[in-house]
């Protein structure tokens, strides 16, 4: 659900901008994390991994789809759920699904699944490793409403202000307001025009609580309609996945959890 | 998506868009994106989108795939206008040819420049793991199709029982083919490091430079038709 999959031009560029300048240090942390936990040779799953991702979010049911990146988390650890969620986000971008400029953006928004899904997924694991479906269906949850709150965070601060309204607005002969409240009228310059500006969302204040909350509310909505179906697939492939290929789960633990869970005998009870 | 289509229109096209070095294409690509990022009225985008839908048309791939791939957006800002984020007004109408177009531009980059090239290209500022990764996801990509399809047709034989259960066989066997995949790379050699990738035979370089001046004066002329346009209305 939290996938943007918003196109170019929505958001201000300064919204861009930032989200660019933290994914990429992003996306170079967890190239490091990759290195440094040993994890280069779930690389080559890695791909496969997106793969799935791409694929899921390619088939749609009306305009939802399944993200499946709190699974690529537990399955491939967080620094490689990170690089799953960025490859994923560009490779649909290139095929028209969201904004290429928003793939920054598309990362950091939904790889912070993966991130919250490992962790989540396996510190309710480790306490209760009999229940691998409510942790599954618990992390997936979590992760999402994480991630939704996220997405909702980035409406409500930067709305959709692309200048645009303003232009608009004043061939219209419509009224605007400034900043600080005060009424104009068409013909007068605009304080804020072309990219960059978000203080004129709507032509002002007085419009902008009641599209946001519009929009926020039917996101709210969908996304609590729409998360136990993402839950309950993540928690049926998982619990799939335990009883077919137990190491494909354990597997996802770093080395250093790896060694030692293999030393505890802590999954030997996995049937 | 129409994934397997675009990319076999990227590897069999034979048009002058195909045969433009990808430096250039990558780079006329991203000012055809500021231009359309850039414009504030409906007209001079809507010129915009049907020039590059004129594009499309010369870069010989079939237009309706591209056309369809490019309307996408719509359903978003649909969405947007459902939830009162946006009127149906000449604002709504300039962000969804905005949308179509940005589309448009990534879809024709993808469907004249097979995928690895890109990678190859554009990713070199990217670190090698992460280069490795997105070449690694796009041959994924076409074994888990083709795994899909059979996936597929044995749903169908047995009366599409059980979805999930198939969704779960899919990732498991998608993992086996990752492993062969990885055992099969460390026999070659490979450690983790950029793979080698060898380019197409591209056009000459007048005609990348050619392709990135035509860019540029796009970015430069709907830049003056929108201050033209504005001018006129204010």
């Amino acid at each position: 659900m939290s996938h943007l999959h918003l196109p170019d031009g929505i958001f201000p560029i300064w919204v861009v901008v930032i989200s660019w300048l933290i994914a990429i240090p992003l996306l170079y942390l967890a190239c490091h994390f990759v290195v440094r936990w040993g994890a280069l040779r779930r690389v080559a799953l890695l791909g496969v991994v997106t793969a799935c991702v791409v694929l899921a979010m390619s088939v749609g049911v009306g305009i939802y789809h399944l993200n499946l990146l709190v699974l690529a988390g537990v399955l491939l650890g967080p620094a490689l759920g990170f690089l799953t969620a960025f490859s994923a986000s560009l490779l649909l971008a290139l095929f028209g699904h969201g904004g290429l400029s928003l793939v920054g953006l598309n990362s950091i928004i939904t790889g912070v699944e993966p991130v919250m899904g490992y962790f989540l997924f396996h510190a309710v694991r480790r306490r209760w490793p009999q229940f691998v479906r409510i942790a599954a269906a618990l992390a997936t949850v979590l992760a999402l409403a994480i991630s939704t709150t996220i997405l909702v965070g980035v409406f409500f601060f930067a709305g959709f202000d692309t200048g645009i309204y303003t232009a608009l607005e004043r061939h219209d002969g419509e009224r605007w307001m400034d900043d600080a409240g005060n009424q104009r009228h068409g013909h007068e310059s605009s304080p804020v025009q072309g990219h960059g500006a978000h203080e004129s969302m709507h032509g002002g204040g007085a419009e902008e609580p009641s599209t946001r909350h519009g929009l926020l509310s039917l996101l709210l909505i969908t996304a609590l309609l729409l998360w136990p179906l993402e839950a309950a697939a993540n928690a049926f492939i998982l619990h799939y996945m335990s009883r077919v290929r137990p190491a494909l789960i354990v597997g996802s633990l770093n080395s250093q959890a790896l060694e030692s869970s293999a030393s505890s005998g802590r999954h030997a009870e996995l049937p | 998506m129409k994934l397997a289509l675009i990319d076999h229109f990227a590897h069999t096209g034979d048009s002058v868009l195909h045969r433009l070095p990808t430096g250039s294409k990558l780079i006329a690509s991203g000012l055809l994106l500021v231009a359309v990022l850039s414009i504030d009225h409906i007209l001079p985008s809507l010129l915009l989108y049907a020039g590059l839908l004129v594009l499309a048309r010369a870069s010989r791939s079939p237009v309706r795939v591209l056309f369809l791939t490019s309307l996408y957006p719509t359903l978003f800002v649909l969405l947007m206008v459902l939830g009162g984020g946006l009127s149906l007004t000449s604002t709504g109408v300039l962000l969804l040819s905005r949308a179509l177009s940005s589309t448009l531009v990534a879809v024709l980059l993808v469907a004249t420049t097979p995928y690895p090239e890109l990678v190859a290209v554009g990713g070199r500022w990217f670190p090698p793991l992460l280069r490795q990764s997105l070449l690694l996801c796009y041959r994924a990509l076409f074994l888990m199709l083709s795994l899909l399809d059979d996936i597929r047709t044995a749903l169908r034989l047995r009366g599409r029982r059980n979805l999930l259960t198939a969704m779960a066989l899919f990732v498991v066997r998608g993992f086996d083919l990752a492993e062969e995949q990885y055992s099969v790379m460390r026999l070659r050699g490979v450690d983790g490091g950029a793979m080698a990738y060898n380019p197409r035979q591209c056009g000459s370089a007048w005609m990348g430079w050619s392709a990135v001046a035509l860019a540029t004066l796009v970015l430069v002329g709907t830049s003056l038709l929108d201050t033209l346009w504005y001018g006129e209305i204010g």
